[in-house]
């Protein structure tokens, strides 16, 4: 049995080094980094007084004889800040390994596995084994035995892939420290979080501010398994990091304001160009295709009506009233506002009929569902005749019918046509529909019109301006 | 009076043969199309007897006093698609 010192026990082994003491590790480094940039600093401060101190020609000379020194001292901070960077990272490994990893499962969750199992004696069921039981007769120790064998085997291959991600991570973080600091890896260990919140300030040339944070830098996080992004933290913890001077924090801040005022304004050219047609038919339910369809028929939106002057508008209210009206009546039967909507959705003649408020609700809802059913069956009857006749599409004609063009059939025969198709017309407030042909030139111009309804075919001819030259049969 | 027997890929198929053949005019096998093509709710559900029937409800247009529109080349090109779909789906699909 092995025992960490969580108390986790089981058959599997923690890693010999606990995150945290690696942790350690990396901070007596780091702290070095902290040392050199103090030699530093001071190294910069002394200069500069020892600069005020001089004059004449001594001047220049010494303007630059520290420079060597800080940019070496540069260089052994960049080096200390990557090495304990370096070793944070596989301290996050090892907590993987011992604590936190799910696929596969850390050793601390294998270990409990088996203790699980173990309590629950590995799913052996002993009165089974009792006499007169379905497993009588059969050596429970021995079937004990071979569930927890079973079980062990099936545990040691996921902890065996667990050491084999661990060794990868090690082998990772080797090569990082034998190539030295460089901008990729860099890159990395800010991006994993293992580098300090500053140290877009020790590498000012890296930009690292603009690499996407994967994790929080460790400094920042609120425990070894905080394992949250920038991105995950609320307004707040994001105000209270910019406040603190963590660049990425107020980068990541300026762009939500800007993403919220590009939303605003994406959100008010959405609501412009919505659709009262579509939006009508959604709210009464009206399937989603259909409503599309719909909208299709009538492409006003919301900134036509709008624009469009007061008709527009009051057929558009009007549609709008119907709807809100029950709410309206249903919230406050007597108020003001439910009986203004009443005048307006109500035809005059039939308000008077209207004996109380639930005879009311129930004559706007029959209103909203006949005119619901009556969209429904039109959308209907738009879809048949689409599909039947609408093979090259449709047009809504400015009398309200529909014309459904049919595929073209192209003529083989050489001559002045190229084809013909067929047309279907469909009003739909009489429901009446017409039938015909069109025979086109190949530039495209209707040139024969023969209507197919009546019991004698007569060919109507265009010439190629579309002027109407006569019949013939 | 009875409403007259949908069509099936095999009458639309022989109406376009009797058209080649001389056995029916392109008047008369457009009329018959028309008794669906015109219809208020055309009930005619497969895909390929429907094709055929708009194919053969303009097979009698004329661009003159003589001339049809289409010449047998096209009627031709109908019926094979008629035939492939048999051949393909069966005469009934459904």
């Amino acid at each position: 049995m092995h025992r960490d010192e969580r108390g986790g026990a089981g058959p599997f082994a923690y890693y010999p080094a606990s995150g945290d003491a690696i942790r350690d590790t990396a901070t007596e480094v780091g702290n070095r980094a902290a040392d050199i940039g103090a030699v530093r600093r001071q190294v910069e401060a002394d200069h500069r007084r020892a600069l005020a101190g001089v004059d004449g020609d001594l001047t220049n000379p010494m303007a630059g004889a520290a420079d060597a020194l800080v940019a070496n001292a540069d260089r052994v901070e960049q080096a200390a800040w990557f090495a304990a960077g370096v070793v944070r990272l596989f301290a996050d490994a090892v907590d993987d390994y011992n604590l936190y990893s799910i696929g596969p499962r850390s050793v601390e969750a294998l270990n409990l596995a088996y203790t699980e199992s173990l309590i629950d004696d590995f799913g052996m069921d002993a009165a089974a084994y009792a006499k007169g039981g379905a497993r009588a007769g059969r050596d429970y120790d021995a079937d004990r035995a071979d569930a927890e064998a079973d079980l062990l085997r099936s545990l040691t291959a996921e902890h065996h892939r667990l050491g084999e991600q661990l060794d990868v991570w090690a082998s990772h973080a080797a090569r990082m420290l034998d190539r030295g600091p460089n901008a990729e890896d860099i890159s990395e260990l800010w991006a994993f979080g293992s580098l300090g919140s500053d140290a877009y300030e020790v590498w000012p040339g890296l930009q690292l501010v603009d690499v996407p944070m994967l994790r929080l830098p460790y400094d920042l996080r609120d425990g070894s398994d905080d394992y949250r992004s920038l991105d995950d933290l609320d307004q707040d913890e994001l105000l209270d990091l910019a406040e603190d001077g963590f660049e990425p924090a107020r980068d990541l801040l300026a762009d939500q304001v800007v993403d919220e005022f590009e939303n605003h304004t994406a959100l008010q050219d959405a609501w412009r160009s919505i659709n009262p047609a579509y939006l009508d038919a959604v709210t009464s339910g009206v399937p989603e295709d259909l409503a599309q369809l719909l909208a299709e028929i009538y492409p006003t939106t919301y900134l036509d009506v709008f624009l469009g002057g007061p008709a527009m508008a009051s057929k558009v209210l009007y549609s709008l009233t119907a709807k809100d009206l029950v709410d309206a009546i249903r919230d406050d039967p007597f108020s003001l506002r439910a009986l203004a909507e009443v005048a307006m959705v109500l035809p005059v003649g039939r308000v008077g009929k209207l004996k109380n408020v639930a005879h009311l609700l129930d004559e706007v809802d029959d209103m909203r569902d006949a005119s619901s059913a009556l969209r429904g069956a039109q959308l209907k009857e738009h879809l048949r005749q689409l599909q039947k006749y609408g093979d090259d599409g449709f047009r809504v004609m400015p009398n309200g019918q529909f014309r459904y063009y049919g595929e073209l059939r192209p003529a083989d025969k050489l001559g002045e046509m190229m084809g013909r198709r067929i047309v279907r017309e469909w009003d739909p407030l009489t429901g009446a529909k017409r039938t015909w042909h069109e025979t086109l030139d190949h530039a495209g111009t209707v040139r024969i019109v023969r209507p197919q309804d009546g019991p004698e075919k007569i060919h109507y001819h265009f010439d190629q301006h579309g002027t109407y030259e006569g019949r013939r049969p | 009076m009875t409403p007259p027997e949908l069509p099936s890929r095999d009458k639309v198929r022989q109406t376009f043969l009797d058209v080649l053949a001389g056995r029916m005019s392109r008047e008369a096998a457009a009329s018959w199309a028309d008794i669906w093509v015109v219809k208020s709710d055309p009930d005619v559900d497969d895909f390929v007897v429907w094709e055929a029937l708009k194919d053969l409800s303009g097979i009698d247009l004329r661009v003159n006093a003589t001339d049809y529109l289409h010449n047998e080349a096209d009627i031709h090109s109908w019926l094979d698609r008629v035939e492939e779909a048999i051949e393909r789906d069966g005469s009934d699909p459904a």
